[in-house]
């Protein structure tokens, strides 16, 4: 059997498509479309980018209220809904405390009040399709959700498309399994972990993997801090571990993978027993 | 010295363990050999800054013995004689130097007008040659010099050390590999920002000390700088260019120089390739590069970087790629955070060499032409190389000069 495979840069990583049983003609035309509709969304989405939506918003929601478009308030509704689902470990607020402890290092201090009272998405004010920050120096960064939403529009652009079977792997972090292998019946995908040969497993069938974690990679980038805050400590993750959670919506997977991770491991299993529909393992060291 | 022949030696031993020695390489194979170290005499035409950098690279080769030199502008003699030592015998005219040294070859670093003369007068006397880029300035200059290598059966290599650079070497292998597809195109360029000048302690000696500015010795950006890539995008694509249009001008430096400060050409060769180029010295940003593009990537041959149109899949993608060609079902370790770090979404490219090497080649060339001469073996493939990135050069220079599209030379011996 024929098996495509495209590959996409971006929103700062690879996406990789496995589609068995296409043809090139029809995979050159999924994957133009994909690739305008991640453009579109990274330019909405993306802090690293000075013009984007919500570089705009960040830069105007302290000095007062901002009107969003229907497809931002929409975001913003959906990430208080998860904020409270997640008990607040999913709190988009966090990258004045993340920015502080990459700057001085994981052993650095208390945090100066400045920036943990700008911490915490309460300080944010919805109202309807309006925002606003209640305190000065707040900053939105949607990384542990953009790119969940951009899998889920990836997923809508498939399907319209009338794709039944394909793998697609957001840098690793997000997979989605939509359909089954051509010789199985589902995604058989596991997240390498050491001291367990196998790792950890998970069998997709129109389900997304998320992991959230300190890697090697990560590490090497972020050193030694940590790249999630908790919300609650106002302090970064530190040390090896992981958590994977599957989900139907891509959104919700990537959500959970990161306030799970964030909360630790005593506090992660608390939260994920509230979420029975949700499949969690983890590696803490 | 010993030190200084352990860093040729290491610098040789990368060069070999890097892998850049391919058989289609074969004016490096002698370097192989353990050789028997017969004493090689030369002799140096030239000693000024490039004249004097050939000097160093070669008393750094084992096995040589510079006996003899020449120059006639003292602060160069006088500098050789202290190189080299009161053993050598310093002259200012190249012709005595020929008639009266027993010598087995000579390195010729002078300016670019008076390549021919002296090359053709050493070949003919016996000698084997070295002369520096570009080839000369004329084509029936070049030609002469060719039909003086072929005639007298003697070495005559012309200074393009790419042609021992392990990254250039490693960067065509891959190219040859079909790393990147068909070359379709090259796009080559050189941009400085300094006024091209050397002090001149008196006015007089203007035109000696900057003869690459002034056009009754030199063809400036061309001759000086394209040269290079001109020979290498030859080598690439193995064929000459039969035609090239370009444009030039002095923009900037606007002090009296002859030559132009900035150049601009597109070289079309049979196969339809065309190599891009520019030179200028008003700006350096951009630097130094041969950028070969194909279809399938592209090789940055001054730095050995290539960038994969289609970037190879993740591990675990690969592994489920196989295990559906096989009809395998099983799982693969596709999860994790994040793999790639979260970066800004350019490639940059994966480094062709196990380990860095900063050679720019001319140390290889060097001892290659040292080895050559002891062993009387003629490459003429590696000459031919100076000779067809001489003309080619020549070519756009003349395109610049009448505004006009320039065809290769009709009535060449190559």
């Amino acid at each position: 059997m024929q098996t495509i495979y495209r590959q996409i840069r971006s929103m700062g990583t690879v996406m990789d498509l496995v589609l068995p049983g296409s043809q090139d003609a029809y995979a050159d035309l999924l994957v133009k479309e994909m690739r305008a509709e991640l453009g579109r969304i990274e330019q909405r989405l993306s802090v690293y980018r000075p013009d984007s939506d919500i570089s705009v918003i960040n830069r105007a929601a302290s000095k007062g209220m901002v009107t969003l478009d229907r497809e931002m308030a929409g975001i913003f509704n959906e990430l208080f809904l998860f904020h409270q689902e997640t008990r607040g470990f999913f709190d988009v607020t966090m990258k004045p405390v993340l920015d502080f402890f990459l700057e001085h290092g994981a052993a650095a201090g208390a945090v100066p009040d400045h920036i943990t009272g700008a911490a915490g998405m309460e300080h944010l004010r919805l109202e309807g399709d309006r925002i606003r920050f209640m305190k000065k120096g707040m900053q939105i960064d949607l990384g542990g959700y953009g790119k969940g939403y951009a899998m889920r529009k990836i997923l809508e652009i498939m399907t319209s498309k009338g794709v039944e079977n394909a793998l697609i792997s957001f840098g690793g972090s997000l997979v989605y399994g939509l359909g089954s292998h051509p010789y199985g019946n589902s995604w058989k995908i596991s997240v390498p972990v050491p001291g367990n040969s196998d790792g950890l497993t998970f069998e997709l069938k129109d389900e997304t993997l998320s992991t959230s974690g300190n890697s090697l990679n990560n590490r090497k980038k972020f050193g030694n801090s940590g790249h999630i805050v908790n919300p609650e400590t106002l302090r970064t993750r530190e040390g090896n571990g992981l958590v994977s959670v599957t989900a139907t919506d891509p959104v919700r997977a990537e959500v959970f993978s990161t306030a799970l991770f964030s909360a630790g491991r005593q506090r992660a299993m608390e939260l994920a027993r509230l979420h029975p529909d949700l499949k969690v393992g983890c590696f803490f060291v | 010295m010993e030190t200084d022949r352990r860093d040729f030696i290491r610098t040789f031993s990368a060069l070999a363990a890097a892998g850049v020695f391919s058989a289609r390489m074969p004016w490096l194979s002698g370097l192989y050999a353990q050789e028997a170290l017969r004493k090689v005499k030369l002799g140096m035409i030239g000693v000024g800054s490039r004249g004097s950098l050939l000097l160093t690279l070669l008393q750094e080769v084992p096995g040589v013995e510079i006996t003899c030199f020449c120059d006639d502008y003292e602060p160069n003699f006088d500098r050789a004689q202290q190189m080299i030592g009161a053993g050598a015998t310093g002259y200012t005219d190249y012709r005595k130097m020929l008639d009266q040294e027993q010598i087995d070859g000579v390195v010729i670093a002078t300016p670019l007008d008076l390549h021919a003369r002296m090359t053709i007068d050493a070949l003919d006397a016996g000698l084997h040659v070295f002369c520096e880029k570009a080839m000369a300035k004329t084509y029936e200059e070049c030609d002469l010099m060719l039909q003086a290598h072929r005639r007298n059966n003697k070495i005559l290599y012309i200074g393009h050390q790419r042609l021992f650079s392990a990254r250039t070497l490693k960067g065509i292998k891959e190219i040859e590999r079909g790393s990147i597809g068909d070359v379709t195109q090259i796009r080559a360029y050189w941009h400085r920002n300094n006024d091209w000048r050397r002090p001149v302690p008196s006015p007089e000696l203007e035109r000696r000390i900057n003869w690459r500015l002034y056009r009754e010795y030199s063809c400036g950006l061309m001759t000086e700088l394209a040269s290079h890539h001109l020979q290498v995008a030859n080598w690439i694509l193995r064929e000459n260019p039969d035609y090239v249009w370009g444009s030039g001008s002095i923009n900037h430096w606007k002090d009296g120089r002859e030559v132009y400060d900035n150049v601009n050409l597109v070289y079309h060769y049979p196969s339809g390739t065309h190599v891009v180029y520019d030179s200028l010295i008003s700006n350096k940003k951009y630097g130094m590069q041969i950028e070969v593009q194909g279809p399938l990537g592209t090789i940055e041959l001054e730095t050995a970087y290539i960038f994969k149109e289609f970037p190879e899949p993740a591990p675990g993608i690969l592994q489920l790629l196989n295990n559906i060609e096989k009809q395998v079902f099983d799982v693969v370790p596709v999860g994790g955070p994040t793999w790639v770090p979260e970066d800004p979404s350019e490639d940059r490219g994966t480094y062709l060499l196990e380990r860095i090497i900063k050679s720019d080649g001319t140390d290889i060339q060097m001892a290659s032409f040292v080895s050559d001469v002891r062993n009387n073996r003629l490459d003429p493939w590696l000459t031919e190389q100076g000779y067809s990135s001489g003309i080619a050069t020549l070519m756009g220079y003349e395109s610049m000069l009448s505004n006009r599209i320039v065809t290769w030379p009709e009535g060449l011996s190559l």
